[in-house]
């Protein structure tokens, strides 16, 4: 023994050589940037369509940094919560976690807007005024124009009667809003909804609204607001709405649920290990293969990814139920057998890693990096603790305890083991349930299926939504082209439907650069139809006489209009305005010489989803528009991952299976029937309780292909030996541990995971229980 | 903001002059009471229906001529105030404390929601701030710049908020025994003249 201890301490010292080189490219790497809260990093890079990407990046920053905070109350009250939303944007600017709050009205906003569009006034036509010109309706405005003259309420006229009779400048300006979409009085933003009255405080903010420092100040200074308000008695309702508070939620989520699933099942093993071996070293042992295992994980992954995600680390937790059975198998068999050394269960442990490893990876062939990052976590923490057990453990075990008869567990095994009969009944009653339940299968790949926010705060955010105009991130029009013109004019086109979907109330309203800077082909046409239809017809002169006044003004404005040659406005005269940066925010720069420009048409809200519909078709109508659906288009996604999912699975067991067939022979049905059958079982009982499946669910049947294998596998390379056996059920009994708390998890894509994997396991034990010829002592 | 905001500003002097106007004709002014306003235009009155004539001269500063238009006004307590002009076009304006309305021809152009715009708010409570005996909250949206008691009387208000400010600077408003011309000066220049003629209340 002593002889061949010393031929394996070289390699036990050359793995502990190698964790101390991981350990220390490790530790500078490790800094709260090091983990990754971002849901948006789970999806995959659309690889192909890299001006989507950045389109979405740009929709994302709309409302990545900013947020929305609404006191409402009575609206007999309006001037107290006016007050109000005075004091909370004080205490918000005086926190200092706000790069700008702003509860007041701009005063100066359109004054600025005037000079900046006064030039061009003769240029600038919204869609009425061209279809009252064009269709020789033109007499209207001259008496609208004379009314608004005379009358106490008309239309201001930014310019004089000289330089633009017919106040077409003031027209043009009547169509804009505020960028933010509320309504505005004097003291600022607000929104009505019966009798409620809301006043809005916008507020932005300086960096990753998913990073953990920025998240910290921004809410504690929102949550001081939120006291202020609370105390006042005029307010009784506080809403917030911003991508911060869904970030800090999550986050928050994530990592409470890593520290009850990791700690819990930490305990629970540890706690099962103490029952079962009665012995620290047994206790030790496992725990130092599983901490060596999640540290091979977590420095392999820093390496190969520059951030690991907290969705990672929550699943790595979950590796203890898999990594320990190479301990236990190794620990199981050394208390029962001290003269034999590893090489009896190596060759069940090296197949089980093996085994295991095929069917994660087949995870980082999917396109989504978490799945990746996953995919790699778990085979390195696999591979770490295998050569743990496998270097480490043999030159411990002079100091480890031995029991000639078996203990509490494998007494209660034995025992079980006459009861295998009734057990099979039970199974088989829960085979047929599962089939009958099998064609009422279903799926449902929905990303709103996968939403994991409180529900609080999605009714906020819908609340919010339902008050204002504001644009929602997930879906929008982008239009491509290759110049400046080319895209204004094809947006002109495309908003020839969109004015349509507004004046039918389908569409509440949309943004487009167009809308405030007109292409230089439609400022041509414009100014023709100005010349024809106003200074040719005579209009000018029609309403100075109408008003009584010198009918010279009417030669004086006819000879302005003509010399007036200001030039073709484009968007980059609106550079020093108000809007400039609404502006920059919707042009998408071409990133590189001899690219396309594009442009985002930001969608308000819709009154149905047919709408959607209708702009799928206008996309598909006009060259260079494309509707862009994130939300569709990311479950769309999910769906077809399913569908490769559920192939590579069939191909993992079909190579497992090759392996098994060279090792076993055709008797390896008894090896992979307890994991096939178990998922299948276990999607059954799913169907059966109605529970629609995803992508989620199938990548956790692919994590019981790995445990059941393992299973199996030791049980035959022992020939049903009970050290076998007490291996197997205590893996089984701490994966259930794992998954099993994974299944009580807020966040959809974990629970699924769990609530698949728990009955998964537990069938394929029963079943390879059921199975087996004997139990052996 | 929309643009059709600043037309509310007009409807503001408009509303509260006419509203003050229905005051003065109801009761007699107290020289004893702290507010000047107060002073001059007398307690609260429970005017039911007002009308008269108006005459209005809009000097326009860029092109130094004069607008001219006439025609007549009524108000009624429940209903609110018409404005209807004759000269030199016609067309009909309701003003309540929840819209306003212009119509012509019997037809209706144009119909403005209180809250749509930020200073037709302001209309309807002045309106209630006049009826109400409320002196407090007119002053609240202006301040007096000056003030000759003598008659005919003369007063300066100037409005306190800044928005408003940026497109009117005062408001004059003469009279003897009772309102007769009410005078708007924007900031851009120009200026509008408003006399009330043949007033008569019930």
């Amino acid at each position: 023994m002593t002889a061949r201890c010393r031929s394996c301490r070289w390699p036990a010292l050359l793995w502990a050589l190698v964790l101390v080189l991981l350990v220390m490219q490790l530790v500078p790497r490790l800094s709260a940037s090091a983990f990754d809260t971002s849901i948006l990093a789970l999806l995959p890079q659309d690889q192909q369509e890299p001006l989507v990407e950045r389109a979405m990046n740009r929709m994302n920053s709309f409302v990545a940094n900013r947020v929305l905070l609404l006191v409402g109350g009575a609206n007999a009250d309006r001037d107290q919560l006016r007050r109000l939303a005075d004091q909370v944007a004080s205490s918000l600017s005086d926190a200092g976690a706000f790069t700008s709050v702003t509860a007041q009205a701009k005063v100066g906003w359109l004054s600025e807007m005037t000079t900046a569009y006064e030039p061009y006034r003769y240029q600038l036509l919204p869609g009425s005024t061209i279809e009252k010109l064009a269709s020789g309706q033109g007499h209207s405005l001259v008496s609208r124009a004379a009314r608004d003259l005379v009358s106490p309420i008309g239309r201001p006229r930014p310019d004089s009667m000289v330089d633009d009779p017919l106040n077409l400048l003031g027209i043009w300006l009547e169509n804009f809003t505020p960028a933010s979409g509320f309504a505005v009085d004097e003291q600022g933003l607000y929104a009505r909804d019966g009798d409620q009255h809301y006043r809005v405080i916008t507020a932005s903010f300086a960096g990753d609204p998913f990073a953990q420092a920025t998240q910290k100040p921004v809410l504690d200074a929102v949550q001081a607001a939120g006291v202020l308000v609370h105390e006042n008695k005029a307010a009784n309702e506080f809403l917030r709405s911003g991508l911060i508070f869904h970030a800090a939620a999550g986050a928050e989520q994530a990592k409470g649920e890593l520290s009850t699933i990791g700690v819990g099942s930490l305990i629970a093993i540890v706690a099962l290990l103490l029952w079962q071996f009665r012995s620290l070293y047994y206790l030790w042992l496992p725990v130092i293969s599983i901490g060596v295992g999640l540290l091979v994980a977590l420095s392999v992954s820093l390496m190969i990814f520059r951030q690991v995600h907290l969705v990672t680390l929550a699943f790595g937790a979950s590796l203890v139920g898999v990594s320990v059975d190479y301990a236990f198998h190794y620990l199981c068999h050394a208390r029962y057998n001290p003269t034999e050394g590893i090489r009896r269960i190596l060759p069940g442990i090296t197949l089980g890693l093996v085994s295991s490893c095929l069917a994660y990876g087949a995870q980082a062939l999917t396109p989504f990096p978490g799945l990746q990052q996953i995919a790699l976590f778990s085979a390195a923490g696999l591979i770490g603790a295998w050569l743990t057990v496998v270097l480490w453990f043999p030159l411990v075990r002079p100091w480890l305890p031995v029991s000639k008869t078996a203990g509490q567990l494998g007494q209660w095994l034995q025992a079980l083991a006459r009861f295998r009969a009734s057990l099979a009944v039970f199974l088989v009653a829960l085979v047929l349930v599962a089939l009958a339940g099998l064609p009422a299968l279903h799926f449902d790949d929905s990303l709103g299926a996968l939403q994991s926010s409180p529900a609080a705060l999605v009714t906020q955010e819908q609340r919010v939504r339902q008050l204002s105009q504001n644009p929602a991130s997930a879906r929008f029009l982008m239009v491509e082209g290759e110049s400046v013109q080319q895209v204004l004019e094809i947006e002109e086109r495309a908003r020839v439907t969109l004015d349509h979907l507004v004046s039918d109330g389908q569409l509440q309203a949309y943004q487009s650069v167009s809308g405030f800077v007109p292409s230089i082909k439609q400022q041509q046409e414009n100014r023709e139809l100005v010349q024809a239809g106003v200074y040719d017809a005579g209009l000018p002169r029609q309403l100075f006489e109408l008003l009584g006044m010198p009918a010279k003004l009417a030669n004086r404005s006819a000879l302005q209009f003509t010399s007036h040659h200001p030039g073709w406005m484009v968007p980059d005269d609106l550079q020093h305005t108000p809007i400039a940066a609404l502006l920059a925010a919707l042009w998408l720069e071409p990133d590189r010489p001899g690219a396309s420009s594009a442009s985002l048409i930001t969608i308000g809200s819709v009154a149905d989803a047919s709408v959607y519909a209708k702009l799928t078709a206008l996309a598909s109508e006009l060259e260079g528009v494309r509707f862009v659906d994130r939300v569709g288009g990311t479950s769309a996604l999910l769906g077809s991952y399913r569908v490769t999912v559920s192939l590579w699975m069939a191909l993992a067991y079909g190579l497992v299976l090759l392996v098994l067939i060279m090792r076993y022979g055709w008797n390896c049905w008894r090896v992979i029937l307890p994991p096939a059958l178990a998922t299948v079982v276990t999607l059954g009982l799913l169907a059966v309780f109605g529970q629609p499946l995803n992508l989620f669910n199938l990548l956790a049947a692919l994590l019981i292909l790995g445990i059941g294998l393992d299973i199996g596998i030791f049980v035959r390379e022992s020939n049903g030996e009970l050290h076998a056996w007490e291996a197997v059920t205590l893996s089984a009994i701490t994966s259930l541990l794992a998954f099993g708390l994974l299944a009580l998890s807020e966040t959809p894509v974990l629970h699924h995971f769990g609530m698949t994997v728990l009955p998964g396991i537990g069938l394929a034990w029963l079943i390879a229980f059921v199975l087996q010829r004997r139990i052996q002592s | 903001m929309k643009l059709r905001s600043l037309a509310g500003r007009f409807v503001v002097i408009l509303a509260s002059v006419i509203f003050m106007a229905s005051a003065v004709w109801a009761s007699e002014p107290d020289a004893e009471d702290a507010s000047v306003l107060e002073n001059l235009l007398g307690d609260q009155a429970g005017v039911a229906f007002l009308e008269g004539k108006f005459e209005q001269g809009k000097y326009i500063a860029d092109l130094d001529t004069t607008l001219d238009s006439s025609g007549h006004f009524s108000f009624v307590t429940d209903e609110g105030l018409r404005w209807n002009i004759r000269k030199p076009v016609s067309t009909n304006l309701r003003i309540t404390p929840n819209e306003i309305v212009e119509e012509q021809d019997g037809e209706e152009v144009m119909r403005m929601d209180v809250d749509e715009q930020p200073m037709t708010r302001a209309i309807s409570e002045v309106f209630f701030a006049i009826f109400g005996g409320d002196w407090d909250a007119l002053e609240d949206r202006f301040s007096i710049r000056s003030v000759q008691e003598v008659s005919p009387w003369r007063i300066e208000l100037e409005p306190k908020d800044e928005l408003l400010k940026s497109y009117l600077s005062t408001i004059e408003l003469q009279g003897s025994e009772y309102l007769e011309v009410l005078i708007l000066s924007e900031s851009n220049g120009d200026r509008t003249r408003i006399q009330l003629n043949d007033v008569k209340a019930r």
